[in-house]
């Protein structure tokens, strides 16, 4: 699917408007989205949707904004699911946005879904009937969970807006939104999800589960099915504190008078605890017709007497929790005293809550949890007090496996990372983890990964490491997020060798092409690509930086199969002129570049590394520097020894100037002496 | 420095225990030699004689001579010998062999002195002469092998880098160690 969308980026055009018709972009030769013709009805808060048209259907093109987690990994999913209760997808694909040059990924689906049923999800009361209820929201919908269980897909944007007619106004053919286009159950107003979710920060409230999606439906119906809004229309914050208070049941539908076939379904699906809420069998129990005694909503009990905290009376944990969090310099006075865990043990007689005090309080007590410690404790505190919620730190609230994606998201909105620092270093999450059961979490798989993030913070002034690579870590869907890609989307190795072709075109050009963004995204999703070049990326030595860089993108290039990328391969041969000094031989260095400069225009990342790095050519320039520094110390030595000898030049050669001179007159002196006795012999003696 | 002393004291013990079975064996013969060449010298004694008067320059070279191992000695010596070789034949193979007399009228021509003398001089002459030629040319050749061996190290430098000179730190792989490497 990645190739394909990355395919298909590269077929987009865009067509300017003219007399005809409006601005079209056309993608994979068949699909044109119409841009003058919007789509609110699927639009959302992270995409905005327009007319599109194909040979075979007419669509509706989900263009997602910049820097948004649309759900591409569930994509396969999405298509295998056996139901016409939600539009068929067509293409999805990475396009180039004609109004502001940027990369968006868009889904097209078929056009079938008509009309919503609503126009708002929250504040209303539509009293319809029972049976309208069952047949046109409760049973298809339940239907079609059945059918993306069986995929492993949930669909987490269960809402009366994202429920359409079909095309048929008054019909039964209910069709359900799409869910690609987003993270998690992000575009879910609070009231849709249960207590502890609805808590969260919508991007942090983590993956939506196959409970959530109930709970979303059994509010959806209750809206469609109550005459009144017994609240009358609450803010999310009114409306948590009343769920808090008599249960989301309550809450919705009050002491209404419901028909016994959807009383059962409400029961099972308003619960609050997610152990007790309906499960896939029971939903496929009632889908059969087989009715069982709805399920008993368990009241929330009082405190005996009231708890006194910022000035405030509660009687109810989840509330005073709430309130914690909201006055964290009270909260740390609070740690000191055991008038918390009085009031557990004398107005709650819960036993549980009062060790989960204590344990927050050693927590908090901990020299390593001073920085920021008035939050910290308000955090501790607030969980030991009702441990099913979420966490709320400082300013944020997250369920821990959605923390990744809120991570994802702040840096994108380029929002005070220093809380989510201060999160990780934190023992909060452990706490969260250990302070009660959780059914509905993979307690080992969050433990690990937030373990995981601990070590990565050690690390943290290194590149690779530090909070960018726990956003990686903590969110298998979140893209690249490096500056270089601010207008780009990239969610895979592959995506990010494209990018950084794409950001070399621009002007000025990054003078480090692996960013710490970069490098943490390689390491988490790819590897082997990047981490036995990590050493050398990170190495403040810029031949042995650069060099690093080029093995790393080369091999992707290679392996990824990447024809050509010309842009890049010519910025890299100019960013790699310090490799030319791995060379001894200054002769060698010209003759290496110009070879380099000979294939830069080839968009091949792989040859420029193989001939700075042709293990016969530098083998040679080793050997014949050992023997050139060898050389270069005996003419040290030669030289030292002559300018000593030359500063008395009467003395130069003086020695064997005698020793010659001794030879000389020995030899004549033989030679003299010879042919004297030879004479005299010869004259025969005197 | 326990070990050295040690060593020292080793040293020292087997010196004193050699020392005077040295100093007898070296009189011993020195005795036999010097007896020896006495007896040989009053053998010979007119050449002794010519030997003793013809080699007087060589005598004075070796008392005066400062050069190591006496070199200039040996040139005066070796001319000056060569000069009396004709007077010592004619000595040898005369009627009147080995008559001190014939020594001494051998000597007291003062051609023959002259003669023998005037070799002695030049193997002076020989000795000053080809010396300062010979120490000349090589204080020559030497400054020349002094250029070439700067020039070489320079060209090595151009091409090698500062790191080839030794003079900075270098990594396993000749590298500078404290430089960036562009």
């Amino acid at each position: 699917m990645a190739e394909e969308q990355r395919n298909s980026q590269q077929d987009v055009t865009n067509t300017p408007p003219n007399n005809k018709g409006g601005q079209k972009v056309t993608f994979n030769d068949q699909i044109s989205i119409l841009v003058d013709q919007p789509r609110p009805e699927f639009s959302h808060k992270y995409a905005n949707a327009y007319t599109a048209q194909s040979p075979d259907h007419s669509c509706v093109a989900v263009v997602c904004e910049l820097g948004t987690q649309p759900r591409v990994r569930w994509i396969t999913q999405y298509t295998k699911i056996l139901s016409d209760t939600v539009p068929k997808l067509i293409a999805a694909a990475v396009i180039v946005w004609p109004n502001d040059k940027t990369q968006r990924m868009v889904f097209v689906y078929e056009d079938v879904c008509g009309q919503p049923l609503s126009d708002v999800d929250t504040g209303f009361s539509m009293g319809w009937k029972a049976e309208h209820v069952q047949d046109r929201i409760v049973i298809p919908v339940l239907s079609l969970l059945r059918a993306t269980n069986q995929v492993d897909l949930v669909h987490g944007s269960i809402r009366p807006s994202n429920l359409f007619n079909g095309g048929k106004a008054g019909g039964t053919s209910t069709m359900l939104g799409e869910c690609l286009s987003y993270a998690g159950s992000s575009t879910q107003p609070a009231l849709f999800e249960p207590i502890e979710r609805a808590m969260a920060h919508p991007m942090g409230r983590g993956p939506t589960t196959f409970s959530d999606d109930v709970y979303a439906l059994g509010v959806t119906a209750a809206l469609f099915y109550r005459s009144k809004d017994v609240l009358r229309n609450p803010s999310e914050e009114d409306m948590i504190r009343a769920k808090q208070e008599v249960g989301s049941y309550a809450a919705l539908l009050g002491d209404m008078r419901i028909a016994p076939n959807l009383q059962e379904f409400f029961r099972g699906a308003l619960i609050d605890d997610p152990k007790d809420r309906w499960t896939m069998s029971d939903v496929e129990a009632w889908l059969d017709g087989r009715r069982s005694t709805p399920k008993q909503i368990a009241r929330h009990k009082p405190a005996s007497r009231p708890f006194e905290f910022a000035g405030k009376k509660f009687t109810r944990p989840k509330v005073l929790a709430t309130a914690i969090t909201r006055y964290p310099n009270e909260a740390a006075a609070l740690i000191n005293s055991d008038e918390l865990a009085q009031w557990a043990n004398r107005a709650l007689k819960d036993m549980e809550m009062i060790d989960r005090i204590e344990g927050a309080g050693r927590l908090a007590r901990d020299p390593m949890n001073k920085i920021n410690a008035p939050d910290k404790i308000a955090t501790l505190l607030s969980l030991a007090v009702d441990p099913d919620a979420c966490i709320r730190f400082h300013d944020i609230s997250f369920m821990p496996d959605g923390l990744g994606v809120l991570m994802a998201d702040a840096y994108r909105r380029e929002a005070n990372m220093q809380p989510f620092v201060d999160i990780l270093l934190s023992p909060i999450v452990t706490y969260w983890l250990s302070s009660t059961e959780k059914p509905y979490i993979d307690n080992l798989t969050i433990s690990q990964k937030f373990d995981q993030c601990r070590n990565m913070m050690k690390n943290s002034q290194t590149p690779g490491f530090g909070v960018e690579r726990a956003v990686y870590i903590l969110n298998q869907e979140a893209p690249c997020l490096s500056s270089m890609f601010k207008h780009g989307f990239v969610r895979t190795p592959e995506d990010v060798v494209f990018g950084l072709n794409e950001a070399c075109k621009q002007s000025p050009k990054p003078s480090r092409l692996l960013d710490r963004h970069i490098i943490a995204f390689l390491a988490e999703r790819d590897r082997k690509a990047i981490e036995m070049h990590m050493f050398d990326i990170n190495s403040g030595r810029p031949a042995q930086m650069y060099l690093g860089t080029l093995r790393c993108l080369s091999a992707l290039q290679k392996r990824s199969n990447i024809s050509k990328l010309p842009e890049l391969t010519l910025w890299m041969a100019e960013l790699i002129k310090p490799i030319y000094a791995t060379f001894h031989d200054r002769d060698l260095r010209n003759e290496v570049k110009k070879k380099v400069d000979k294939i830069k225009n080839d968009g091949h990342l792989w040859r420029i590394l193989e001939i700075v790095t042709d293990p016969n050519t530098l083998a040679r320039d080793q050997a014949l520097f050992a023997h050139a520094f060898n050389e270069y110390k005996g003419l040290r030595v030669e030289r030292d020894n002559l300018t000593t000898r030359l500063q008395n030049p009467q003395l130069f050669g003086k020695r064997t100037g005698m020793e010659v001179a001794t030879m000389v007159s020995s030899i004549l002196a033989f030679i003299v002496a010879a042919g004297l006795i030879m004479v005299f012999l010869q004259n025969g003696g005197m | 420095m326990a070990k050295k002393k040690k060593d020292k004291a080793d040293k020292s013990t087997e010196a004193e225990a050699l020392a005077p079975q040295k100093k007898g064996g070296a009189t011993w013969q020195i005795w036999i030699l010097g007896t020896a060449g006495l007896a040989c010298m009053l053998a010979f004694l007119p050449t002794t004689i010519l030997l003793g008067i013809g080699l007087l320059p060589t005598f004075a070279a070796l008392l005066m001579d400062p050069t190591p191992d006496r070199i200039k000695t040996l040139s005066v010596a070796a001319m000056n010998i060569a000069g009396l070789t004709p007077f010592l034949l004619e000595l040898w193979t005369s009627g009147r062999a080995q008559s001190v007399a014939e020594s001494f009228s051998i000597i007291a021509q003062p051609a023959n002195v002259i003669t023998i003398y005037a070799a002695a001089a030049a193997g002076y002459i020989i000795f000053y002469t080809i010396s300062n030629l010979v120490s000349t040319f090589m204080l020559e050749r030497g400054k020349a092998r002094l250029r070439d061996v700067e020039s070489k190290m320079v060209d090595l430098e151009r091409k090698w880098g500062r790191e080839v000179t030794g003079a900075v730190p270098i990594d396993g792989s000749g590298f500078p160690i404290d430089e960036d490497l562009d």
